[in-house]
């Protein structure tokens, strides 16, 4: 066992000595399990397994929409498995450091693709945001952050390709006129954005697309276009994504661990940063400890939504990723439990059931507003999270559901609200 | 404001206010301009062995072209970790802190 552990750490140490590469490799490596774990349930049904990805592209992938539960587990984790390798594969080819942002990026887009991204309605966005790009004559490297998280409003482009109520030719090229416009804009509103949170919302692309979400379905209502609520949940599938989730976080929180001379040593160091953007673990702490980090929130938020009795499925997975994405890029126990413990007290105090979706979502996702435990203390954290859990479960309706980072929307809502009242209670001037 | 300026303005702002936060006794500022923007830094600061480490793991950081989008969030609230930020917009950085005389002098230019 101890010669196995050597030889898999010399390995490892070897892989890791050039480090760019093997911080692509372990991206690359998230999207490789998810394409495998995929296609082990697909490979046996080719053509049901092309079908179901097809149903995918077609649904109207607006909140919430559980593609396990639309296309199956082989389609929907072959759907996100590929696109966090050609997401990883774009940022190489563009000779994009590989930093926190990055893993927070693939890996969200990757969670994401089990409840509303896809291979069809993704790349609007991101041919928007590179002809803003081109248009104002600066690198693409400076806003591809912006179109990987930009594809949050991606539901629009499905919505107008697929139920406007028009023939499919012309619909299907206004959706992706409608998507490069808005990635357009984007960078733009997105930077504008960035301090009206004050950068205590993490998911700061999801708040501008909220606001872009609202616009658009404001249109489409005075027009007389309704936007159906849908709740598509998928459910008993807890054993086989525990079998598959926790052995991933595991295997990363040792490879992290053996990386970082088979100790944790300096993750408490970790744990000091408050978390507000733009606190890159990749760039600050290195890429072990990052890994660790990963692994860590990836373990407790999986085990979180065991414990309240939820469902392991496209929505929760996606937020488990995304929590893990951004544990390199910001979030640490310190500053997401106590969020988590105050959506808990909402949602047990609440009209909801503690596992419902509205709650076990609002509990993963409500980690966006983290830096705010980080950087005033637990009670604020967990202030925090319970006012977050009231404003989640209300502003879906602004959107119709088109921005699928809805959390991100309410987050940067929370802490515009919640940080001038901080700043009263404490006094301070300093922010 | 063109995008030089500003980076100069956020950038030494950043700086000043992380600086003032460590007790800094007098703190001056010399800016420059031939082609790009030249900026000298030199201050009367007592800095903790670690302080001083943190301070060059931030400013270490290489240049990258996301830093431009997080610029309005650069010397707003001297935020310790926006020191990363700042370093992806600067180039030919060199810190040199002389413990003698508690001297920090931080010289860039920008990119």
């Amino acid at each position: 066992m101890l010669k196995f552990l050597d030889s898999f750490s010399t390995i490892l140490k070897e892989f890791s000595s050039d480090e760019e590469k093997f911080k692509a490799l372990t991206l690359y490596f998230f999207g490789w399990s998810f394409l495998f774990f995929g296609l082990l349930f697909g490979v046996w049904y080719p053509v049901k397994f092309f079908e179901d990805l097809l149903r995918i592209v077609r649904t109207p992938d607006y909140l919430l929409t559980d593609y396990i539960r639309v296309g199956g587990i082989a389609a929907a984790f072959f759907n996100s498995g590929i696109l966090m390798i050609l997401f990883t594969f774009i940022l190489r080819l563009l000779r994009v450091p590989i930093s926190g942002l990055s893993y927070a990026s693939v890996l969200t887009v990757g969670g994401f693709a089990l409840f509303g991204k896809n291979i069809f309605n993704v790349w609007p966005i991101l041919i928007g945001v590179f002809l803003y790009s081109f248009w104002r004559r600066e690198p693409i490297q400076r806003y591809i952050y912006v179109a990987y998280f930009g594809t949050a409003i991606s539901p629009l482009v499905s919505f107008v390709a697929f139920n406007l109520p028009a023939t499919n030719v012309p619909r299907l090229v206004l959706s992706y006129i409608v998507g490069i416009l808005v990635g357009l804009f984007l960078p733009s509103m997105a930077g504008h954005f960035l301090t009206l949170h004050k950068g205590y919302n993490l998911y700061n692309v999801g708040f501008t697309c909220g606001l872009v979400g609202t616009v658009a379905a404001a249109f489409f209502r005075i027009y007389g276009v309704q936007i159906p609520v849908q709740r598509i949940w998928s459910e008993g599938n807890n054993v086989v994504f525990s079998l598959f989730l926790l052995p991933l976080f595991l295997f990363v929180i040792f490879c992290g661990w053996l990386l970082n001379n088979r100790s944790l040593q300096g993750y408490k160091k970790l744990m000091r940063h408050s978390g507000r953007l733009l606190t890159d673990f990749v760039i600050l702490e290195g890429v072990p400890l990052t890994l660790i980090n990963i692994g860590i929130l990836g373990t407790i938020s999986t085990v979180y939504v065991l414990l309240i009795k939820s469902q392991l499925n496209g929505p929760t997975i996606g937020g488990i990723m995304t929590v893990a994405g951004f544990a390199a890029l910001g979030k640490h126990l310190r500053n997401v439990v106590p969020v988590i413990v105050g959506v808990t007290i909402a949602s047990i105090s609440n009209s909801y059931e503690l596992g419902s979706p509205n709650n076990v979502l609002a509990a993963i996702f409500g980690t966006t507003v983290a830096p705010i435990a980080g950087e005033f203390g637990i009670v604020w954290g967990i202030i925090a999270g319970f006012l977050h859990n009231a404003m989640v479960n209300n502003v879906g309706f602004l959107h119709a559901g088109l921005n699928l980072y809805n959390n991100g929307f309410a987050g940067g809502l929370v802490a515009i609200v919640l940080i001038p009242i901080i700043k009263t209670i404490h006094k301070r001037e300093d922010l | 404001m063109a995008l030089d300026k500003e980076i100069v303005t956020r950038v030494c702002a950043q700086l000043t206010k992380y600086l003032l936060e460590r007790s800094a006794e007098n703190l001056n500022i010399s800016i420059s301009k031939a082609e790009k923007y030249s900026v000298k830094i030199v201050s009367k600061v007592f800095l903790k062995d670690d302080e001083l480490d943190l301070l060059r793991s931030y400013l270490s950081v290489r240049p990258q072209e996301v830093g431009y989008y997080y610029l309005p969030l650069i010397g707003e609230y001297g935020s310790e970790e926006d020191l990363a930020v700042v370093a992806m917009l600067l180039e030919e950085l060199e810190l040199i802190y002389d413990e003698s005389k508690h001297e920090l002098t931080i010289s860039f230019r920008v990119r």
